[in-house]
């Protein structure tokens, strides 16, 4: 019996997959106009869909794709222009399908109403002609010419069939246009051809994604061209089946052609093309749930560990036995542990990432929209689409972004009159990039708008209360521009509906700080503000600098590490009580986490420390610590509800010991040392 | 056979006094090991362990009830109890036997130095009494 609820979740799945490629269509037929492809794409989601839901029985979907269907073969024939009328019906379409969508997610049934929608589509389809009757069919094309280029290998094949007594043929097949699932058709066929020989080639490749309805198949059998034709031809969804012979220089034959053939057609579609053959072959892909992922990643952990307490206790077996030569097995045998683990453990990471496209695609739509409400013509720039980044982290981020995109928008770019009176381009643009950096993900939000004024954000965050006169007339430049990830904030003069909603730039930064995270923001007035996030690539294991506060062993993300000094005592200063030392023309106020941590101090038999300078986004700190150790993977783990949330405290680590360390949690921190001056200062003195 | 394992206890000891724990109660019982203190928590407790790759929050019992301390020893043991859907260890002076009660009675004003919300109730096999905690309230924040 078929499991239902299984059913459902690839049903959901299969939805959630149709309507992300609907919308990335719709878009594309909005900017760049009508082509066959796009619309044919277009109308290939509203037949899946169609042909899901109403097996799953979900009739308003299966009315309201139907429909969908109605109009756009009109337009795939020509006979309903592509207006804007047209596309808006579009996208309520596909607004309306994902309401849909969601209903089913919640209760399993419909509700949302769609007698709109359909009259809508209804309406726009009597604009044109009646429905048409018969599917044009494109002929199988001539004989002679085909789609495969030389190759070694295949031709060594056909040439061997051929003494061994086989023929070689060509046989192109034509697949109905309502044919699901076409690559196992395409295997059904292939492996009746495989019959009486074998199939050396097909065209296009079989693969989950294929769309092409003619496939070509070279064949070398023993049978004649009418046989094969019989093996095929009654066959389920083939429309057309035209076979003939084939000798092995006309392989050959192509390639000299090729030369000229093919440059008309690439460049008609040079792009799509290659695009289309990287989706294919991601698109090779099974699906793993989520939780099973999650269960290799925390095995893989344990792993890690494990396997750091192998080195160490043969380390330690060694010094005991120095000549003993089991130990140099033991060692070799650790090291190639070391070396799997290691491997195992980036596939683990590998499979947990997923392409921050993902989120991307999410953009154009909302930005749409959004120009149209604020009427300001935007374009917007995605790079990076393909960068991977962990689910986990990919989940977490995609509010902040969107908020720094409407943030870009609506008080980046300016109104269309003041643009023409800067003499800028009237069109504004908005770039989203990703891209890696050694071990972390940088994503910037760029726009060309205005720029961020300093003395405006001085003045507002006086007028709000935020900060005493003094105390704003002190700042730089710089740090004015960083008030805007002050706790309400907000300098736009009056609030619109689009990103003043009470949702600040502090929650943005809060959010990115929470995934061990930085945001930076760089702007020049007239010219556009940049937003810069660097973010960890993952979120379960992350590269820590093991420092010792007293006899205990604290682990800090090396992703808020900024950087490590010694200083002598006397380079220390005391400012109004707080210990800062000065690092790079800038003062960095100094914090003994013992105090925090009511770990007693140790007593300093040098003349120097060791300060840790950490950051998030603008804000440095030095952390005094007795020792380092290093810095090594570490897993990340939850200290567990029982004992709760601990400031200065992200989780906890196993150490190669098997003892625990905790994280330190860097935000956490400089809220301690903000709330707890008076202690320290009393203590620093003494 | 129902009854009988109704009964059955872990006895721990912690000082002179002893204390019996439910064996449904008991996850495990481990020897004592490195223990990382955490800062700015609950005073009672001990910190966190390293139990087969998780991290086991453990209280320390004579602490809890507020007796002198008292250094480890080997018999110096760590008690694995369930609490609500995760595992806390208990420091315990020694793990002494499992016994089974013949029978419970409510806790009376007792001998014993240790707050009464703590107690289940006393338990009785021949001459002995011990007094049967409950965990739940030991746990708790």
């Amino acid at each position: 019996m078929f499991d239902r609820k299984e059913m459902m979740e690839a049903f959901l799945s299969e939805v959630n997959e149709e309507l992300e490629k609907l919308e990335i269509e719709i878009l594309a037929l909005e900017t760049a106009g009508y082509t066959d492809k796009n619309i044919q794409s277009i109308f290939r989601v509203a037949h899946t869909l169609k042909g899901s839901s109403a097996a799953m029985g979900f009739n308003e979907m299966k009315q309201l794709t139907h429909e969908m269907e109605n109009v756009l073969d009109q337009i795939r024939h020509g006979k309903l222009p592509v207006t804007t009328e047209a596309v808006n019906v579009l996208f309520q379409c596909l607004d309306t399908l994902r309401l849909l969508k969601e209903d089913i997610e919640a209760d399993r049934t419909s509700h949302t109403a769609t007698d709109a929608i359909v009259a809508e589509l209804r309406s726009l389809g009597d604009g044109g002609q009646e429905k048409p009757v018969a599917v044009h069919n494109p002929g199988v094309a001539e004989a002679g010419e085909h789609p495969f280029e030389w190759n070694e290998e295949h031709a060594a094949a056909l040439l061997q069939a051929e003494l061994d007594g086989m023929g070689a043929f060509l046989c192109r097949v034509m697949l109905s246009e309502l044919c699901e699932m076409k690559q196992v058709r395409g295997h059904v066929i292939a492996e009746r051809l495989n019959a009486g020989g074998f199939v050396v080639a097909v065209h296009p490749e079989l693969t989950e994604s294929m769309e092409a309805r003619e496939i070509c198949f070279l064949v070398a059998s023993a049978f004649d061209g009418e046989e094969l034709q019989r093996q095929i031809s009654n066959l389920m969804d083939v429309e057309q089946t035209h076979i003939s012979g084939f000798r092995c220089d006309m392989l050959r034959a192509q390639e000299t052609e090729s030369a000229l053939a093919p440059i008309v057609e690439q460049s008609a579609s040079a792009s799509p093309a290659g695009k289309e053959q990287d989706a294919k072959r991601l698109s090779q892909t099974i699906r793993v749930g989520v939780d099973r992922i999650e269960n290799m990643m925390n095995l893989v952990g344990e792993l890690v560990i494990d396997q750091t307490r192998i080195i160490q206790l043969g380390n330690r077996l060694r010094d005991a036995y120095p000549s003993d030569e089991n130990i140099d097995v033991l060692e070799q045998v650790a090291n190639h542990f070391t070396r799997v683990i290691g491997e195992l453990q980036e596939s683990v990471m590998k499979t947990r990432m997923l392409p921050i496209g993902q989120l991307f695609n999410r953009f154009p739509r909302m930005v749409r929209d959004l120009s149209q409400t604020l009427r300001k013509e935007i374009h917007l720039v995605m790079e990076g689409e393909e960068t991977e980044l962990d689910r986990t982290v990919i989940e977490e981020i995609g509010d902040p972004l969107i908020h720094l995109l409407r943030n870009a928008i609506d008080h980046g770019i300016e109104s269309k009159e003041q643009r023409l009176a800067m003499g800028k381009p009237l069109v504004g643009t908005v770039r989203i990039s990703a891209a890696h950096q050694e071990n972390q993900v940088v994503l910037t939000v760029e726009d060309d708008g205005a720029g961020i004024d300093p003395v405006r954000m001085k003045q507002s965050a006086v007028r709000k209360g935020l900060l005493s006169q003094q105390a704003a007339d002190a700042l730089t430049d710089q740090e004015c521009i960083e008030l805007v990830f002050l706790p309400g904030f907000s300098t736009a003069s009056t609030i619109s509906d689009v990103s003043g909603r009470g949702v600040g730039m502090d929650i943005v930064r809060n959010h990115i700080e929470k995934l061990n995270g930085l945001i930076d923001v760089q702007t020049t007035q007239g010219q556009g503000t940049t937003f810069i996030i660097k973010l960890p690539l993952t979120l379960a294991i992350l590269r820590g600098l093991l420092v010792k506060l007293n006899t205990s062993t604290f682990a800090l993300p090396m992703g808020s590490v900024v950087e490590i000094v010694r200083y002598d005592k006397r380079d220390i200063y005391s400012l109004k009580g707080q210990p800062v030392v000065k690092n790079r023309e800038k003062v960095i106020p100094l914090l003994w986490l013992h105090d925090q941590f009511h770990i007693p101090r140790k007593p300093r038999t040098r003349d120097n420390v060791f300060v840790v300078i950490v950051g998030i986004a603008e804000k440095r700190i030095g952390l005094i610590v007795d020792e380092l150790i290093g810095n090594q993977e570490i897993v990340v783990k939850s200290t567990g509800s029982y004992i709760g949330k601990i400031d200065g405290v992200s989780g906890a680590t196993i150490l190669g010991d098997g003892s625990v360390a905790l994280i330190l949690d860097v935000t956490g921190i400089f809220q301690l040392a903000g709330q707890t001056k008076p202690v320290y200062i009393e203590e620093g003195a003494s | 056979m129902e009854t009988e394992q109704e009964l059955q206890y872990v006895v721990i000891a912690l000082g002179q006094e002893r204390y019996g724990i439910h064996i449904s109660e008991v996850y495990e019982i481990i020897k004592m090991q490195a223990i990382t203190a955490v800062p700015k928590s609950q005073p009672f407790l001990e910190g966190v362990t390293n139990l087969r790759g998780k991290i086991l929050p453990v209280i320390n019992l004579r602490r809890r009830f507020k007796m002198e301390p008292a250094d480890n020893s080997k018999h110096t043991r760590i008690v694995v109890a369930k609490y609500k859907d995760e595992l806390v260890g208990i420091v315990v002076d020694a793990v002494e036997q499992v016994t089974t009660f013949t029978e419970i009675q409510p806790t009376s004003d007792t001998s014993s130095a240790v707050d009464r919300h703590f107690m289940q109730g006393i338990g009785l096999v021949q001459e002995e009494i011990t007094c049967v905690l409950n965990i739940e309230q030991v746990l708790a924040g």
